[in-house]
């Protein structure tokens, strides 16, 4: 007998391990199958997979026994996922659209084809004076779901409210042209001067600076609150006031029910302004983890994955599309410029030579082939828009000894440590660093790879203690989000600043028209691809997936030609439903 | 967080089994019974091959555990890369190796941490008793009543992810139970005929604590310590999933575990999990196994 | 007994100073702040806002002021307000712990069952196969890290098999029933409870085993009381009362545990409040949970010291 149990032992873990890397074998297929099966109904889609992949993987594409083949979901109930924290209010997070979306609605808000605005709760709105005042003419059908009508004073009431700092909006600074908005801001009073009521139904906004754009730029950004509710809460109550927890709004959807961190449901509005929506009920599960997020996708829990959490990582896109319920839309382009954030506070980034020895040492076009699965598009510059872009960029290819001699010329000392920061946690975004790091140590640049959480690679810029950082900032919507990023004095510029390129951003949002805009843009990319402020890597694509069930929710992302990353988009969200 | 049997089950036994002075002939007596146990010698087999492997490992292996190959990433095993490669296209049996370097060193050097601290803490306490004990004692239930991995958690945050970081606040948090199990020898000890003797006769407190109460815990001690391995291993994995242990391109296994956490590489690329899956489960199986086996050998119960 | 019990009581209060004063003090120094993390990289934020929102939350006193802020408010009933969502921590924990005391309760449960049976039955027929598999089965168990074992645990039956689901607390958009419930919470309670298992299992072996020594199980047996009786009223009876101090003492490794397996599992408890927490420098909410976790391990102490002393008339405090 005590011969045995050595074995038993052994046996008894490695059959446990065992149970689960073999599990598999039979039911999965490792590469990609092809794609189309998603878009037929789910029933039938199993089989049909089979027959014209390759014989290897015959025996493994078909998932029809997998649970999580076939969609659970009940008739006329969407399901999507959100991140934690989303539930605080959109006021305070970005975002927070998420639920805005069903829930509240804007004055306009952004198309989901991204070509402009859609009217919302204004029907339509003048420019006046090229563009130093609007005038927003209001929807007077509009019922709050408590039934009191909309009207112009909730409008008042929402813009002073943004502005307020007592509030501390996150998008208090889309607000900050609208006259009187440096007083507010001050604590000198908590009314927008700039804005009055003209009537019940009529609302004038006067801006201190023209700007023709300010509906497509700026007012998405403001979701519309009932101020028969608020406007007796003071300015510092607001947030956690429970007004949160069950929103009284004008969106699609009437908020029922609202547990922090795990979930948030509402009923169809039978009163919206668009129309009645078809479905009858809307879901949203908390996840904090994305990965739970990713397996209750793949059970068929939720309905869909967009780029809350991060979308589909690439290196699982090809096990997403084998799934029959689900379109997977495997390209979408994030307009989301991913570069080396470089500190050029330090003494030993200013030299340009240093910075162009980091874009030649790092082999994009061959992470972008291995590790990012050939994902994303490599980029010399920012903007993720090409009309935005010069054509004469010029390019930085892969050449570790031109690297290495210009890190000479500048002088570069080799053994200095340079941390590398990275707050991405997935898988292909860890390997994409840790592959950048191998390759600037090979010219000579020591950078080591930190993991932080997002509040200490922020506290970092804060305290100028940051040298490098795997970064990305988000711009799908308009390249004079860019400002952002590489304007003078601004957070994540962590000291570049170029007077010119501040000059071109203010002449890029003096007219409406692209045709006019667009050269103002070309010479800032073609600047920022000559002083590379950061080192710049590729454009980033996020997959994303959709429950075919829900007629509608994938059909509309398929139309929008990128992902608007916190943008408030309208996505005629009542026009959906289950099949 | 799995604790191992033991910091648990040696918090009370004290209780119950004190107050045996040993006969002589207990080592080697305890060494037979240890030899006899066959799990034990099992976990002492296992440790062994595993800890040579980790020192051999640049013998073993003609790879880098850090070299990347871009071209020839999440490669199933072959010839030339008898393990497959991981997401970078490094050698995974390289990086096993390598990486029980660190979480063998993470659990013995947290282990070392925690059984100085103890073993001095449980001393003082034990052998001064009265206020110094108190006060000494309070402190160990403080630490203790601090559920271990909220507070590694807090701690790896505001220090920041690193292997040292990992062995400190592992050892940090760790030394309480050995603390506790010191004393409560020394309590019973300092009372017992041997320690009354040495003290009529003029030899120092320190004198007797330690070259004459002292050996006499050494078996609990080594018990403790044992199983606290087990539990560093452990810890070392949840602190890495958490992304807060050792950090990257470092091999560990905890964080080798961590880069497997999609369904994808679960099901389809198991040669990237499985290694570390299995070392860090045989290395702790292992470790409870010898832990049992000294505890059956050293335990005066086990004359029952 | 009563002077013990408040001597007790008291002696946990300095315990409970000490044990926030370092929280509170790690928790601060943590780098970045509640405002940092509430940025998210990917949109642009100016730094006009930043600045607006540090001073909406007064991070800026000195961190003794602070903490004797938070101690004295701590004193009055009030844990504060979370700085993320302004909701009261107090709050914030009632919503939440039902969730986590359900996780652990069915964990220790399955753990008691599974160890107490096993362990028992191996005592039985100690040294035969049986009582090897068992004990193997038992080391396995605690050889797995925790998130390990969950991760291949939802492998295997949420998304192989389709048993349970992955995660949550009831299914999206469906009343709330208990039946679903408990099969939303069986998955991350195994996790748990695996890993205790064993410890159970070892313990109510090794106290049975010297239970079957003593004179009364002889004594027992000798006056032809039928096995079954015997094993019930005399062994398992006096075997299982060592068992109840392992309840008290895991109480303090399933907080901690139930903080990965809530998070793996989503399960909307107070673990995973923690871990959102740390990661958004909510220290509000850190230190209410460390509060609580520390006043649950010092009162199950307690109270396991108690009752073992009942259930034990060999004990006695002074």
């Amino acid at each position: 007998m005590n011969k045995h149990y050595k074995l038993i032992a052994f046996v008894a873990l490695i059959a446990l391990f065992l149970s689960v890397a073999c599990a598999p074998a039979a039911t999965q297929p490792t590469s990609a199958p092809p794609t189309q099966a998603a878009s037929a109904a789910p029933t039938a889609a199993a089989p049909t997979q089979g027959a014209d992949t390759a014989p290897t993987q015959a025996a493994a594409t078909a998932p029809a026994d997998a649970p999580g083949a076939t969609s659970k979901g009940p008739a006329g109930v969407l399901r999507l996922p959100l991140r934690p924290g989303v539930t605080v209010g959109s006021l305070w997070t970005a975002a927070g659209r998420h639920l805005d979306e069903a829930f509240l609605s804007g004055l306009a808000e952004v198309k989901w084809t991204a070509d402009g605005v859609q009217p919302m709760l204004a029907k339509s709105w003048d420019m006046e004076d090229g563009g130093k005042a609007f005038v927003f003419h209001l929807r007077d059908d509009v019922k709050w779901s408590d039934g009191k009508p909309f009207t112009a004073d909730d409008v008042l009431y929402t813009l002073n409210t943004y502005a307020n700092p007592k509030v501390g909006a996150i998008h208090a600074g889309k607000l900050s042209d609208i006259v009187g908005y440096a007083d507010v801001k001050d604590g000198k009073t908590e009314t927008l001067s700039g804005v009055t009521k003209v009537d019940d139904h009529t609302v004038r906004v006067e801006l201190s600076t023209p700007t023709p754009l300010f509906v497509e730029l700026k007012i998405p950004f403001v979701s519309i609150l009932p101020a028969h509710i608020l406007s007796s809460v003071p300015a510092d109550k607001l947030k956690g006031n429970d007004y949160w927890n069950n929103v009284v709004g004008t969106g699609p959807f009437i908020m029922t029910k609202m547990v922090q961190d795990q979930l948030v449901e509402g009923v169809a509005n039978p009163d919206y302004f668009e129309g009645k929506p078809k479905l009858d009920k809307v879901v949203y599960q908390v996840y904090a983890d994305s990965n739970t997020m990713l397996a209750a996708l793949e059970a068929g829990e939720i309905d869909g994955m967009l780029f809350q959490g991060g979308g589909i990582p690439v290196d699982q896109v090809a096990r997403f599309e084998a799934l029959p319920n689900l379109k997977v839309l495997g390209n979408m382009d994030a307009g989301l410029p991913t570069f080396m954030l470089i500190n050029l506070n330090k003494d030993y980034f200013k030299d340009v030579r240093v910075r162009q020895a980091i874009m030649h040492a790092i082999d994009r076009q061959t992470i972008i082939d291995t590790v990012k699965l050939g994902t994303g598009t490599l980029s010399n510059t920012m903007f993720p828009m090409e009309w935005a872009r010069a054509q004469d960029l010029t390019d930085y290819p892969y050449d570790p000894e031109k690297a290495k001699a210009l890190l000479t010329e500048a002088g570069w000392d080799s053994s200095r440590k340079i941390d590398l920061q990275r707050y991405y946690t997935d898988q292909v975004n860890k390997d994409t660093v840790d592959a950048i790091a191998a390759q600037l140590q090979a010219v000579g640049i020591n950078a080591v790879v930190r993991e932080v959480k997002s509040a200490e690679f922020q506290a970092s810029i804060d305290d100028d203690s940051l040298e490098l950082a795997y970064a990305a900032n988000g711009q799908g919507l308009d390249p004079s989000l860019g400002i952002l990023v590489t304007g003078c004095g601004q957070r994540l510029s962590v000291g570049y600043c170029n007077e010119e390129v501040d000059k071109l951003y203010a002449e890029g949002q003096s007219s409406a028209d692209r045709a006019v805009r667009a050269p103002s843009y070309q010479k800032i990319s073609k600047i920022l691809n000559e002083e590379l402020p950061k080192g710049w890597l590729w454009w980033e694509v996020r997959p994303v997936a959709f429950d075919t069930r829900i007629v509608g929710l994938a059909e509309h992302f398929e139309e929008q030609p990128l992902l608007l990353f916190d943008i408030p988009v309208y996505n005629q969200m009542h026009t959906w439903y289950t099949k | 967080m799995a604790t191992s049997i033991a910091s648990t089950e040696t918090k009370t036994a004290p209780a119950t089994q004190l107050g045996t002075v040993r006969p002589e002939g207990l080592w080697s007596k305890a060494g037979r019974r240890f030899l006899r146990h066959k799990l034990a010698m099992f976990g002492l087999a296992v440790m062994a091959i595993l800890l040579l492997s980790a020192i051999a490992a640049p013998v073993l292996t003609p790879h880098s555990p850090i070299q990347q190959d871009l071209r020839n990433l999440r490669k199933p095993p072959s010839a030339q890369h008898l393990l497959g490669t991981d997401g970078l296209g490094r050698d995974i049996l390289t990086r096993v190796l390598y990486g029980g370097r660190i979480s063998l060193s993470v659990g013995l050097v947290s282990v070392t941490i925690a059984a100085v601290i103890g073993i001095i803490v449980g001393i003082i306490a034990g052998y001064y008793g009265g206020k110094t004990d108190m006060v000494l004692m309070r402190a160990t239930d403080m630490v203790m009543t601090f559920p271990s991995l909220v507070i590694m958690i807090t701690i790896a945050a505001a220090l920041g992810p690193s292997i040292f970081n990992a062995m400190l606040i592992i050892g940090f948090l760790t030394w309480p139970a050995i603390a506790r199990l010191v004393r409560g020898q020394f309590l019973t000890l300092r009372t017992q005929q041997f320690a009354l003797a040495a003290r009529s006769i003029g030899v120092s407190n320190w004198e007797i604590a330690f070259k004459h109460i002292f050996p006499n815990t050494i078996s609990f001690i080594t018990v403790a310590i044992t199983f606290g391995v087990a539990t560093a291993i452990l810890m070392e994995a949840s602190l890495s999933f958490l992304g807060l242990g050792v950090q990257a391109p470092t091999p560990s296994w905890g964080n080798m575990l961590r880069d497997a956490q999609g369904m994808n590489i679960l099901e389809d690329m198991p040669w990237i999990w499985l290694p570390p899956g299995i070392l860090i489960a045989l290395a702790v199986l292992s470790i409870n196994f010898i832990g049992d086996g000294l505890r059956d050998a050293l335990d005066p119960r086990s004359y029952l | 007994m009563l002077a013990y019990l408040i001597r007790r009581i008291l002696v946990n209060i300095p315990l409970l100073i000490g044990i926030t004063f370092i929280v509170f003090m790690l928790a601060s120094m943590m780098p970045g702040d509640a405002v940092l993390a509430m940025i998210s990289t990917d949109t642009p934020v100016s730094d006009e806002m930043i600045k607006m929102r540090r001073g909406e939350l007064g991070l800026d006193l000195p961190l003794p002021v602070q903490y004797l802020r938070w101690m004295s408010n701590v004193v009055r009933g009030n844990l504060g307000y979370s700085f993320v969502s302004a909701e009261s921590v107090s709050q914030m924990i009632a919503i939440r712990i039902p969730a986590t005391l359900e996780l652990m309760g069915v964990s220790l449960l399955i753990s008691i069952v599974l160890g107490v049976t096993l362990g028992a039955i191996s005592a039985l027929k100690q040294y035969s196969f049986t009582d090897y598999s068992f004990t193997i089965f038992g080391f396995v168990g605690i050889s797995i890290p925790d998130f390990f074992l969950g991760l291949i645990l939802v492998f295997i039956f949420a998304i192989k098999l389709g048993w349970f689901p992955t995660s949550g607390f009831q299914t999206a958009g469906q009343e709330f029933s208990v039946f679903d419930n408990l099969r939303h919470v069986f998955l991350p309670a195994l996790a748990l409870a695996l890993v205790r298992t064993a410890v159970f299992m070892r313990y109510t072996r090794s106290s049975i085993l010297e239970v079957l020594g003593n004179d009364y199980v002889r004594t027992a047996r000798a006056k032809g009381l039928k096995e079954t009786i015997v094993i019930v009223r005399h062994i398992m009876r006096n075997g299982l009362i060592p068992v109840i101090t392992i309840i008290g003492i895991s109480l303090g490794v399933l907080f901690a545990g139930s903080v990965i397996i809530e998070t793996i599992f989503q399960w909307p408890g107070i673990g995973m409040m923690f871990i959102n927490a740390v990661t958004g420098r909510d220290s509000p909410v850190i230190m209410g949970y460390v509060l609580l976790t520390a006043v649950i391990v010092l009162v199950a102490n307690l109270v396991t010291d108690i009752v073992y002393s009942v259930a034990d008339p060999r004990i006695r405090y002074e």
